[in-house]
C-alpha cells in the first residue's frame, strides 16, 4: 500500500486513451486509481474536454514514471552539452581549452567539496543540540523550573538571528580579521590560516542555518509520539535518540541537502581571503593568467553542476530508502543502484 | 490499601481547575470504568497514575508505594503502569514488533533476543501474529490499538491505564480492540478504563466511576451506577446516553 504498485502506462495507440471517444469503457484503462470515474464523465462530457483532459492525465502519469524523469535529465543535460558545443562551434569560447584544462580543476573543486563536507558535519552536530534547546522553548515544567535553560536558549536564538541577519560575506570577515590579529600564523592540520579561517567562518555560519531546519524537524514531530514513549518508560534522553531524532532525521533530509548545496555554493566566497577552491582557480589560473573569462565561466558551470546534480540524486534516493512505509507521498524511482548506500529498501 | 489508590489529586491548567480532589482505588485485578462526559478530567486524572501529568497536589500509591515522591523516577513508574492512547500512538518510524521491544529494550534493557521473543508471544496474544512486520502506517485503526496494547503488555505492568481505546476507531475495529480488553479483564489483568463504551462497562467492568467536572461523583458495581444511580447529575446523564 505504500508505494504505487507499478502500473503500466497506458499505451499511446491503445483505444480509449486517446482523442477518440470512448466506446467500450473501462476494461482496457489500468485498473485502480481514479479512472473509473474520470472516463464516466469524460464519455458524456463533450469529446474535446474528455481528449485533453485523457491527455493531460496521461502526460501527467508519464511524468510521474522514474525512468522518463531520468531520459529528461539526460535529454536536457545533452540538450546544454548541444548548446555548449554549439557555442563553441560559433567562437564564443574555446571548447578543446576547456575539454583539455577542466581536469586541472578538479583538484581545487575537491578542496571546496571537503571544506563543505567537513563544515557540514561538524556543523551538524553543533546543530543537533541547538536545535534541540532551540525547539522546546523553557518553560515552568512540572512545577520544576529549569532556570538554567534560559540563558542557553537566549544564546542559541541570538546565534540563529546573527547568523541568519548578517550576510556570510562579512562574517567572513568579521573571522577571518579576529584570527590574523589575533594569530597570525595559526595554521592547523596542515592548513594556512586563510583557510582555517574560511573553515570556521563557514562552519559557524552553516551551523546557526541547520540549528533552524533541525528545529523546525523536532517540532514536527507530533506529542503523542514522545508522550507514548515517556508511557513505556523511557526516560527524556532515551525519548529524543529513540523517537525524535530518528523521525527529525527523516523530517530534516530535504532541508539539509539545500543546507549542503547552498554550503558547497557559497565556498566561492571564501576565495575573497584566498582560500585556493574551485572559484579562485577559475579566476587567477584560467581568467587571470591565461586570459580566458568565458572559459573560466564555463568550466564553473559545468564544476557545480555536476557535483550538485549528484547529490541531488544521492539525497532524492536516501529519502526514498529511509521513507516510512505507508506515511506520506513517495518519491518518485531513482535510477541508481539498490544497495548503493548499503541501506535495506523497506518502502514495499 | 488497595493495589492503585490516588488520594486527593488535584490539577489546575492555568485559572482552569481540572481535577478537584480526586480519590480513587483499584483492587488488584479489577477492571475499573471510569465514565463521563468529554471534557470533564477523566484523561488528565489517568495521567496522574502514571505521572505523566504530575498532579499539584494529592498523592498516588501502587502498592503502598508512594509515587509522587520526588524521589522515585517517573520512568520507573511508568515501566509499572502501562498506558494505551486514544489516538494509539504507535512510534510511526518503527514496525510492530519494534514498537514492541523499544519499551524492552531501552526502559527494560532487556537483550534483543529476549525482547524480540516476547514481543512476538504479545503480539500473538493480540491476535497479531501475522503483522509482526508491518507499519503503523500499513495498519488498520483496530490493528494498530491492538499492537498499542501489546507494546503495553510486554513492560508486564502491574496496571494498564486505558484513555478512550477505542473512541477513534470504526464500530468493526472498536468490536475487535474490546474483545482483547475483555479477555485482559479475565485474565484478571487490573485496569483503568475511560470509555464511553457503555456496554463495555457494563459487562466487563468490576467497578464503574463516574467522573463530572474534575470530581467523582458517585461509584459502584456496573448495577448500581447504571440502573440505581444515586445522584441526580448522574441519572441525568445515564438518561442522555441510555435514552
Amino acid at each position: 500500500m505504500s508505494d504505487p504498485v507499478p502500473v503500466p502506462p497506458p499505451e499511446i495507440g491503445s483505444p480509449g486513451t486517446g482523442g477518440s471517444p470512448l466506446p467500450t469503457g473501462q476494461s482496457d484503462l489500468p485498473a485502480g486509481r481514479d479512472t473509473a470515474s474520470e472516463v464516466g464523465t469524460a464519455g458524456t462530457r463533450s469529446r474535446l474536454s474528455g481528449g485533453l483532459r485523457g491527455l493531460s492525465r496521461r502526460i501527467r502519469e508519464t511524468l510521474y514514471k522514474s525512468r522518463v524523469t531520468f531520459l529528461l535529465l539526460v535529454v536536457s543535460l545533452a540538450l546544454a552539452a548541444g548548446i555548449f558545443f554549439a557555442m563553441g562551434a560559433a567562437h564564443f569560447y574555446d571548447v578543446a581549452f576547456i575539454i583539455k584544462t577542466l581536469p586541472q580543476g578538479l583538484g581545487p573543486a575537491e578542496t571546496a567539496i571537503e571544506i563543505t563536507t567537513f563544515t557540514f558535519v561538524l556543523g551538524m552536530a553543533g546543530a543537533i543540540g541547538l536545535g534541540l534547546v532551540r525547539a522546546y522553548p523553557p518553560k515552568k515544567a512540572h512545577g520544576r523550573s529549569r532556570v538554567w535553560r534560559w540563558p542557553l536558549y537566549g544564546f542559541a536564538s541570538g546565534y540563529v538571528a546573527a547568523i541568519r541577519g548578517t550576510p556570510f560575506l562579512v562574517q567572513m570577515f568579521i573571522v577571518y580579521y579576529a584570527i590574523i590579529f589575533s594569530f597570525p600564523t595559526l595554521t592547523l592540520f596542515g592548513w594556512n590560516v586563510e583557510v582555517v579561517a574560511g573553515f570556521l567562518a563557514l562552519l559557524i555560519n552553516t551551523t546557526g542555518y541547520q540549528t533552524e531546519a533541525f528545529r523546525g524537524g523536532f517540532q514536527s514531530v507530533d506529542v503523542g509520539q514522545t508522550e507514548a514513549g515517556k508511557a513505556v518508560g523511557l526516560s527524556r534522553v532515551q525519548v529524543f535518540a529513540r523517537i525524535t531524532l530518528p523521525q527529525g532525521l527523516r523530517l530534516v533530509t530535504l532541508p539539509l541537502a539545500n543546507e549542503w548545496i547552498s554550503n558547497f555554493k557559497t565556498v566561492t566566497i571564501l576565495s575573497e581571503i584566498g582560500v585556493i577552491e574551485v572559484f579562485y582557480w577559475a579566476r587567477t589560473d584560467i581568467a587571470g593568467l591565461l586570459g580566458r573569462n568565458l572559459e573560466a565561466l564555463v568550466m564553473l558551470v559545468i564544476i557545480y553542476l555536476m557535483v550538485n546534480v549528484t547529490v541531488s540524486r544521492v539525497i532524492t534516493y536516501v529519502e526514498k530508502v529511509r521513507r516510512i512505509p505507508g506515511l506520506g507521498t513517495p518519491t518518485p524511482e531513482v535510477a541508481l543502484p539498490k544497495r548503493l548506500l548499503g541501506v535495506r529498501d523497506r518502502s514495499r | 490499601m488497595s493495589h492503585l489508590s490516588a488520594r486527593g489529586l488535584t490539577k489546575s491548567f492555568g485559572s482552569l481547575q481540572v481535577l478537584k480532589g480526586v480519590d480513587l482505588d483499584i483492587e488488584l485485578g479489577e477492571a475499573l470504568c471510569i465514565i463521563g462526559p468529554s471534557g470533564s478530567g477523566k484523561s488528565t486524572l489517568l495521567r496522574c497514575l502514571n505521572l505523566l501529568i504530575i498532579p499539584d497536589l494529592g498523592e498516588v500509591y501502587l502498592d503502598n508505594v508512594k509515587l509522587t515522591n520526588p524521589k522515585i523516577r517517573p520512568e520507573w513508574v511508568r515501566q509499572q503502569i502501562g498506558m494505551v492512547f486514544q489516538s494509539f500512538n504507535l512510534f510511526t518510524h518503527l514496525n510492530a514488533t519494534k514498537n514492541v521491544m523499544l519499551g524492552l529494550r531501552h526502559a527494560k534493557k532487556v537483550s534483543r533476543a529476549k525482547a524480540y521473543e516476547k514481543a512476538v508471544f504479545e503480539l500473538n496474544r493480540v491476535g497479531l501474529g501475522d503483522k509482526l512486520d508491518a507499519f503503523p502506517a500499513q495498519l488498520s485503526g483496530g490493528q494498530q490499538q491492538r499492537v498499542a496494547i501489546a507494546r503495553a503488555l510486554a513492560m508486564d505492568p502491574k496496571v494498564i491505564l486505558f484513555d478512550e481505546p477505542t473512541s477513534a476507531l470504526d464500530p468493526e475495529s472498536i468490536h475487535e480492540v474490546l474483545e482483547v480488553m475483555a479477555q485482559l479483564a479475565k485474565e484478571r489483568m487490573t485496569m483503568a478504563v475511560v470509555t464511553h463504551e457503555m456496554g463495555f462497562a457494563r459487562e466487563v467492568a468490576d467497578q464503574v466511576v463516574f467522573f463530572d467536572a474534575g470530581k467523582i461523583l458517585e461509584s459502584g458495581t456496573p448495577n448500581d451506577i447504571f440502573d440505581r444511580p444515586k445522584s441526580e447529575r448522574t441519572r441525568a446523564f445515564m438518561d442522555k446516553i441510555l435514552r
